[in-house]
């Protein structure tokens, strides 16, 4: 572990610290940080004093001012505040942006609604999905026409598979001098996002602008959710109303959409009641849709009712809970047994062969949209039905019935799956010893022991995993036992780099106690990621420290891309995959003001995990552990298995 | 990789795999062949119910793909021979 993170308890934060450093008598000399450099400069004589990273006054009064509400006397309301006005009769839970849109980000957070700003808007807009993930509720990104918009896509791609209600919002440079190129970034955005947004609309019309925030959240708070993509042209974004009988649809919620929901017949909760009696080892696959639709406590009252097993889906795991003796969500092989399996909520369809169930196995999905059932996967019942207005009815439906050996089998899955786990970590800890480096088994091994298996309440941690190598070995140690506490970012469209910033769009709604995370309000939040990864997010450890989030990342790194293996056969093209060795990710934290500890042995990474936490709970400071490993371990001939074995659905699945 | 998928089909017949996905090997056995590297697999019916031994057979060419072969050493074979895309998670 490097001496600064073993005699630095906290990051100082306020009041101001300075450190001194010899540098040349020439004034604006620039600033050398190598040991080398400074006995250089050393030499000449003279000193400067560089003052310490610090967050700006203005940041901390900025936050601590009171919201301000736009009216239309006066000088009036522009379009950009009527929409944000819109968005907090909504509940918008959050705003992340990179400044650009000013005058609709400026209204929204006038409007009181929380908002973030950081450094790139990719990043911000994995945030806000993470944000969403970890508590359902729908949020917002924003960035600059042209370049911020271009660079949210990966994100709001991301956010689509996700089925994240994500309000994507984008200015526009004016209509009127589009086709002329006048001034800069003109971009038409809408096209750029056909097949990954619910619903999108370049506004042209300053009098629909309410409208259009009425049809963005319909689409956000009905049916199966996506992002919606709302581009502001600067016609509608600064017109000006001082009459609000002058906007077209001027309704309230209540009028411009309906929470009404579709629920099931009773002869079809009894028809599924009595496939599930009729089955021998019945098996419920909870997807996002539980969580989004908030169903735990009917969930849990169905699998417990009738021994029903049950296994959680999708971008955000623990719905059902990895400790209770029904969950399937790491008993593979047990659900090879399953003999009936309810898709509930089960957004993203797999097909046959993708999740491991038997070829026999009879299928029911329940869906709150009519149009999905029947996607992908042959059925024998399908019902179209909001998901906690379906499991509410079966409960109440379901006979009480014990299977004791199906919940056996169950058991004997998880303890399976445990075992492997325990092998693994011992073959990866005499690899660890060979060769000096930390195999991710060993990382995964100690994070588990340190947040899920140790003194901290192992329902507290919120966490999240991702990159390649990482992701894969690492998830198989995360644990998800209450509601949110897991997300997946690289779900389904593989997104790259999201972690750390999805990770702290979760941890905000920690800070916050938003929805699900309200019970562990404060707490940190950890993310298990890569060298590759944090090549895309890492700049947000600006945006981590400005805001004061606590979270604890993990980063194993291996000096190589994940896919390092796939040019195994080809020696031309094995350097595209590799980087510099080495690299000081945790030097790189520390610049952007959080801490950094570097790590290579299991001792020095237990120490690393204990003083980051504490600095997380006593100062909210944000830690990179730079764990660092060896590109070899992921090539099975030298060091077998290389990768550990991936399985739908369950721990450990990015898929579906 | 043969020695481990005998192993593996073994283990389909034996009392640790659960009883409703075991092969009974009163009424099935299965036959594994390898012809200078290309693996046959059969069942012979021994009770005369040819449509169990199907069903069975399917159900054991499933888990090869499905647990046999998600293995991590045998990603290069899925790679070379099912022709799977390195980014898949199918290993």
């Amino acid at each position: 572990m490097s001496n600064e993170v073993e005699t630095e308890e906290t990051r100082p934060v306020e009041p101001l610290t300075r450190r001194r450093f010899l540098v040349a008598n020439v004034a604006g000399a620039t600033v050398l940080a190598t040991a080398a450099v400074d006995q250089a400069l050393a030499a000449k004589g003279g000193a400067i004093e560089i003052p310490s990273i610090r967050i700006p006054p203005e940041t901390v009064e900025s936050l601590a001012t009171a919201p301000a509400e736009a009216k239309f006397e006066g000088r009036g309301m522009s379009g950009a505040e009527v929409f944000a006005r819109a968005c907090r009769l909504e509940n918008l839970a959050a705003m992340f942006c990179c400044p650009g849109n000013y005058t609709v980000i400026n209204a929204i957070a006038q409007e009181g609604i929380p908002s973030y700003g950081g450094r790139t808007e990719g990043s911000m807009c994995a945030m806000a999905d993470g944000f969403s993930r970890a508590t359902g509720e729908v949020v917002a990104a924003s960035g600059t026409e042209g370049p911020g918009f271009a660079h949210m896509i990966m994100s709001v791609a991301g956010a689509y598979f996700a089925r994240t209600p994500l309000l994507v919002l984008a200015s526009n440079m004016t209509f009127a001098g589009e086709d002329r190129e006048a001034e800069i970034q003109h971009m038409l955005q809408q096209p750029t996002t056909v097949g990954i947004k619910k619903y999108g609309k370049r506004l042209i019309a300053p009098d629909r602008v309410h409208e259009y925030a009425g049809r963005a959240f319909r689409h956000l708070k009905s049916g199966i959710p996506g992002p919606v993509h709302i581009d502001f042209t600067a016609e509608v974004s600064r017109a000006r109303f001082n009459d609000p009988g002058k906007l077209k649809d001027f309704f309230s919620k209540e009028q411009y959409r309906s929470d009404s929901r579709p629920s099931a017949t009773p002869r079809e909760v009894q028809q599924v009641a009595e496939m599930i009696d009729k089955a021998q080892r019945p098996l419920i696959v909870a997807g996002q849709g539980v969580f989004q639709r908030k169903a735990w406590d009917a969930l849990r009252a169905v699998a417990e009712k009738n021994e029903v097993a049950v296994v959680d889906t999708g971008p955000t795991k623990g719905h059902f809970g990895d400790g209770h003796r029904l969950s399937a969500h790491m008993a593979f092989p047990a659900m090879l047994s399953a003999d009936l399996v309810v898709f509930i909520g089960q957004y993203c369809m797999p097909s046959p062969g993708e999740y491991q169930f038997n070829p026999d196995v009879k299928v029911i999905s329940v869906l709150p949209v009519q149009e999905e059932l029947g996607q992908n996967w042959p059925l024998d019942l399908g019902v179209v039905s909001d998901e906690k207005l379906f499991l509410e009815a079966l409960a109440d439906t379901i006979r009480v019935r014990k299977r004791d050996s199906w919940v056996a089998e169950l058991a004997a899955g998880r303890a399976a799956f445990e075992k492997q786990n325990v092998d693994f970590y011992k073959l990866g800890l005499g690899y660890s010893t060979r060769t000096n480096a930390l195999h991710p088994a060993v990382i995964g091994h100690e994070v588990h022991e340190f947040f899920f298996n140790g003194k901290i309440d192992p329902k507290q941690t919120g966490c999240a995993s991702g990159g390649w190598t990482a992701g894969i070995w690492g998830n198989r140690w995360l644990r998800a036992f209450r509601p949110g506490q897991e997300t997946v970012p690289t779900y389904q469209f593989g997104i790259i780099g999201g972690d750390i910033p999805q990770a702290l769009g979760m941890s905000l709604a920690t800070q916050r106690g938003v929805g699900p995370q309200a019970p562990y309000k404060g707490a940190p939040v950890l993310c298990f990621t890569s060298d590759s990864n944090a090549s895309y997010g890492l700049f947000e450890l600006d945006t981590a420290s400005k805001y004061r989030i606590p979270l604890i990342i993990v980063l194993y790194n291996n000096d190589c891309w994940g896919t390092l293996g796939s040019s195994d056969r080809v020696p031309q093209a094995h350097h595209l995959h590799l980087y510099q060795e080495n690299l000081r990710y945790d030097k790189m934290a520390e610049g952007l003001g959080a801490r950094g500890a570097y790590v290579r042995t299991p001792q020095e990474l237990r120490a690393a995990l204990d003083a980051a936490y504490k600095a997380a709970v006593s100062n909210n400071a944000c830690t990179l552990i730079n764990c660092q490993g060896k590109k070899e371990f992921t090539a099975p001939g030298l060091f077998p298995p290389g990768m550990p074995p991936m399985i739908e659905p369950g721990r450990g699945a990015l898929m579906h | 990789m043969y020695r481990e998928f005998r192993r593996f089909l073994a283990s389909k017949q034996n009392a640790q795999t659960p009883e409703h996905r075991r092969i009974d090997p009163l009424r099935c056995r299965l036959v594994a062949k390898n012809r200078k590297g290309n693996v046959e697999l059969a069942v012979e019916v021994l009770d005369g119910d040819f449509d169990h031994g199907t069903r069975s057979l399917v159900h054991v060419v499933n888990e090869v793909f499905l647990v046999f072969l998600r293995d991590g050493v045998y990603r290069d074979y899925m790679m070379d021979v099912w022709e799977l895309d390195p980014d898949s998670d199918r290993f």
